[in-house]
């Protein structure tokens, strides 16, 4: 997958769904293979309840 | 005796645990559009045998060595999704992968490592790391590249100390390395 994502032109992607983050950039790929969040502490026992999560992102190559 | 350890460390090692990994499962081109499937893991730890992160980390480092051989060098490191174990014994971990629940009797047994298949890891207040399950059935890499990029390696939370990082380890060769036999019938 790595090797595919590369050979495409990655200023060519632009984001058809999500529109937090911004369109048409390198940048935005890197975020999303390792979108890792900081080690800041959460209140009380929020730790306790975290879930594993599963999105589908779809990205426009036109 | 808390199985966990807080000395740092400059490299991975095997049993670090990590929070808040997401991780990139598949992407595919439909059409006009490139879809992009991703999975985020409230908790995983690492599973990638230790010397090998050792050597590995020490061969990126001798400029000498890497330059002579990148035989030692790690192109990816294995991680395990750890569970909370309020949710695995629910048998909710998984959204959408409904699982079964485990009834009181065999949550002792998990928590005592009693049944093979899973790994339990005692809470850690000081990390903020709840009880967690780990089942070895679910397990994923990382380019070894991307794991060291300080944006993942803030996702560290702790390590499990020699002695328990060893039992996780031995625990989870058995459990790949097992043999499954057909029924037998008596002759």
């Amino acid at each position: 997958m790595s090797s595919y994502l590369k050979d495409r032109k990655l200023s060519d992607y632009k984001l058809a769904t999500d529109t937090t983050r911004k369109a048409s950039s390198a940048t935005l790929l890197e975020s999303t293979i390792n979108s890792t969040k900081d080690g800041i502490s959460r209140a009380g026992e929020a730790y306790k309840k975290s879930r594993v999560k599963t999105v589908v992102k779809r990205y426009s190559l036109k | 005796v808390s199985p966990y350890t807080s000395e740092p460390c400059a490299r991975y090692r095997q049993g670090d645990v990590l929070r808040d990994v997401t991780v990139v499962t598949w992407a595919e081109q439909v059409g006009d559009d490139m879809l992009v499937h991703e999975l985020s893991f409230p908790y995983c730890v690492v599973l990638t045998q230790e010397c090998d992160l050792e050597q590995d980390f020490d061969n990126r480092n001798s400029p000498e060595r890497f330059a002579a051989s990148q035989d030692k060098i790690l192109p990816t490191i294995l991680f395990c999704p750890a569970y909370p174990l309020g949710d695995f014994a629910a048998g909710t971990q998984f959204p959408g992968m409904p699982m079964r629940k485990i009834n009181n009797s065999e949550l002792d047994r998990v928590k005592k490592n009693n049944i093979y298949r899973y790994h339990f890891l005692p809470e850690n207040k000081a990390a903020q790391i709840p009880d967690l399950v780990l089942d070895f059935k679910h397990y994923f890499t990382v380019p070894r590249e991307i794991a060291y990029r300080d944006t993942f390696k803030a996702a560290w939370r702790t390590a499990l100390g020699d002695l328990f990082r060893e039992h996780l380890s031995s625990r989870f060769a058995h459990y790949l390395s097992r043999i499954g036999l057909p029924e037998t019938e008596s002759a």
